[in-house]
C-alpha cells in the first residue's frame, strides 16, 4: 500500500512515459500508473498530447469541477464525438443532432435543458422503478443455475442498462434488440478508437436511433403515455418553454450512451471488487442492507469513466499551477477518488466507508442526473445476483479489463462460477 | 450588519453567514436537509427551499451542507462577502 504512494526517489518516472503506458494498449490495471501520477511532484501534468493540464488530486479535481463559470464544458469541439466529413450529408446531420448534448453545454443552455430531466431522476421519482428493474434483471438470472460457469459481461452487465432505460423511456418491447443495437452504435461513436469506415458506419446507425427516438417523440406528442418521453414532451424548462424535437433527441440518446456502458462498466468492476474480496462478499450476503455503502465503495474504487475535461476561460491558478485562457483541463476521476489527503487508507475496498465523496458522478452543475437511477441499477442487479447465488465465486479464468479505451476502460470479461 | 454577523466562533468560521441556494442547479439529493435541518427545507418534489438566509449559531452545519451538495447549490459567504463555500 504505502509503495504505491511513497514518491519515487530511486527514478526519474516521467509522468509522459505513464501516460503513453496507459494509453499504449498493453497495460491490464491502468489503477497503480494513476496513483504514481498522482504522488508524482505536485500531481498536475502538463499533457501536450491532450493540449492541456491533467490534474489527478482530489481538491484539484474537485475545484475544477465546481467552478464551471472559470472552466467551461462546452469542449465539443474538441471531443472524439466532433470527427466527420463535412462532405457527407448523414454526417452533418448526425453532428447536428448529436452536438445538443448539454453535457457539452454552460449555463444558461445547461440549466435549461437540464431543468427537464432534473425531475424524472430524483431519488423520490426513481424509487418507482425499483420493480422494474427487479424483473428486468431476473429475466437474465432465470436462465442461470447454481454451479453454473457465466460470463457475467456478456448478458447481464450490457443488457439490464439498456432494457432498463427502453423500459422507463416507453420503447416498446418488440423494438429492445434492435434498440440495443442502435445503443450500441451509438455509444461507439464516443470511442476514439473507433475510426474510418468503422466510425462511418457507427454514425449511420446511429441516425436510425435518433430517427426513431424522433418518431417515438411525435407519437407520444399525439398521445401521452405513462412514460419518460412522455414526461419530457410535456414539461416546462425552468424558462416556461419546451425542449425542441432535435434537442429532446439529442438528450434523450445522451441518456442511452451516457446511461449504458457505464452501469455495465460498474457492474463489471463493482462484482470484480466483490469477487476480489471473499469477506466483503460474505457480509453482503448475510445483510444486504450493506450494498448501497458497498456500491458507493465500488463507484469510488473502479469508477466507469475515468478521465473527464474542461476549458479554462481565463487566466486562472490551480493547486498553485498556473493556466491560460484557452487551455483544456482534465481531471483523472480515478487517482482523485483514491487520494490519500481525502480518503483514510484509499486503497482499501472498504464496504461501510462513509462518507464517501468520490467524484465518480462528478461535483457540481454536471453532476450526472441519472446517478440515482445508477445507483438502483447496481443495487438491485447486486442483491437479486447474491440472493440467487449467494456461493457466487471467481470464474475458471481471469476477468480482463479493456487494454484499448482510455475513458471507459471497464471490464470486457467476467467470468463467474454462480 | 448585526453584531452577531461579526463575531467569530471559536473554531474560527463566522457566527454569522448568508447562504444562498441556487435552485435551478438543485437536484433534490436532501444532503443539505439532513446536515442543516433549520436553515434548507424542501418543495413537495424535494427541491431545495431556503428557510433562513442568515443563519447564526449554525455555520458549521450549513459549511456542511455547502461540501456535501453535489451540485455545488449553496453559496455560503462571510458578513464581510468572503466565500466560504
Amino acid at each position: 500500500m504505502s509503495a504505491t504512494l511513497e514518491p519515487r526517489s530511486d527514478t526519474t518516472t516521467d509522468p509522459l512515459e505513464i501516460l503513453g503506458a496507459l494509453m499504449g494498449g498493453e497495460v491490464a490495471d491502468p489503477y497503480p500508473l494513476y496513483d504514481e501520477l498522482r504522488e508524482l511532484g505536485d500531481g498536475i501534468h502538463r499533457v501536450d498530447l491532450l493540449g492541456g493540464w491533467l490534474f489527478t488530486r482530489y481538491a484539484d479535481a474537485r475545484a475544477v469541477q465546481a467552478d464551471h463559470e472559470t472552466f467551461s464544458s462546452d469542449v465539443w469541439e474538441t471531443s472524439p464525438l466532433s470527427v466527420h466529413d463535412p462532405d457527407d450529408a448523414a454526417h452533418v446531420r448526425f453532428m447536428a443532432l448529436a452536438s445538443q448534448l448539454f453535457m457539452w453545454a454552460d449555463p444558461p443552455r445547461h440549466t435549461r435543458i437540464r431543468s427537464t430531466f432534473r425531475h424524472a431522476f430524483t431519488d423520490a421519482a426513481v424509487r418507482r422503478w425499483v420493480p422494474m428493474v427487479e424483473r428486468v434483471a431476473d429475466e437474465v438470472l432465470d436462465a442461470w443455475s447454481p454451479g453454473e460457469e457465466v460470463d457475467l459481461m456478456e448478458r447481464l452487465a450490457p443488457e439490464v442498462p439498456v432494457s432498463v432505460i427502453a423500459s422507463i423511456l416507453g420503447v416498446p418491447r418488440e423494438d429492445w434488440d434492435q434498440f440495443r443495437r442502435w445503443s450500441e452504435a451509438y455509444t461507439a461513436t464516443f470511442d476514439p478508437i473507433i475510426t474510418g469506415a468503422e466510425r462511418d458506419r457507427a454514425i449511420r446507425t446511429s441516425l436510425e436511433l435518433f430517427d426513431y427516438l424522433a418518431g417515438l417523440i411525435a407519437r407520444r406528442r399525439a398521445e401521452p403515455a405513462e412514460d419518460l418521453i412522455t414526461h419530457l414532451v410535456q414539461t416546462d424548462t425552468i424558462d416556461g418553454d419546451h425542449l425542441t424535437d432535435p434537442e429532446l433527441v439529442s438528450q434523450v440518446a445522451l441518456l442511452l450512451s451516457a446511461g449504458n456502458e457505464t452501469t455495465m462498466n460498474l457492474i463489471g468492476g463493482g462484482t470484480t471488487l466483490l469477487l476480489d474480496d471473499p469477506e466483503a462478499l460474505a457480509a453482503l450476503v448475510a445483510d444486504p442492507s450493506r450494498i448501497p455503502r458497498a456500491v458507493e465503495e465500488m463507484l469510488r474504487m473502479d469508477p466507469p469513466l475515468h478521465f473527464s475535461g474542461r476549458k479554462a476561460t481565463r487566466d486562472t491558478t490551480v493547486g498553485g499551477q498556473d493556466v491560460a485562457a484557452g487551455e483544456l483541463v482534465y481531471t483523472l476521476t480515478t487517482a482523485a477518488n483514491r487520494d490519500p489527503r481525502a480518503f483514510e487508507d484509499p486503497g482499501r475496498f472498504d464496504i461501510d466507508r462513509f462518507p464517501n465523496r468520490h467524484l465518480t458522478f462528478a461535483h457540481g452543475i454536471h453532476y450526472c442526473v441519472g446517478a440515482p437511477l445508477a445507483r438502483l441499477e447496481a443495487r438491485v442487479v447486486l442483491a437479486r445476483l447474491l440472493a440467487r447465488f449467494p456461493d457466487i465465486r471467481p470464474g475458471s479464468t481471469p476477468a480482463r479489463r479493456s487494454t484499448t479505451r482510455i475513458v471507459a476502460r471497464g471490464f470486457e470479461t467476467r467470468p463467474v462460477v454462480l | 450588519m448585526s453584531s452577531a454577523g461579526d463575531r467569530v466562533q471559536a473554531t474560527g468560521v463566522p457566527h454569522q453567514v448568508h447562504v444562498e441556494a441556487r435552485a435551478e442547479f438543485c437536484m433534490a439529493s436532501g444532503y443539505c436537509r439532513r446536515a442543516a435541518p433549520a436553515v434548507f427545507g424542501a418543495e413537495a418534489e424535494g427541491w431545495v427551499r431556503l428557510l433562513d438566509d442568515a443563519p447564526a449559531g449554525l455555520t458549521e452545519e450549513v459549511l456542511e451542507a455547502a461540501e456535501a451538495c453535489p451540485v455545488t447549490a449553496i453559496r455560503v459567504t462571510a458578513p464581510d462577502g468572503t466565500p466560504l463555500s
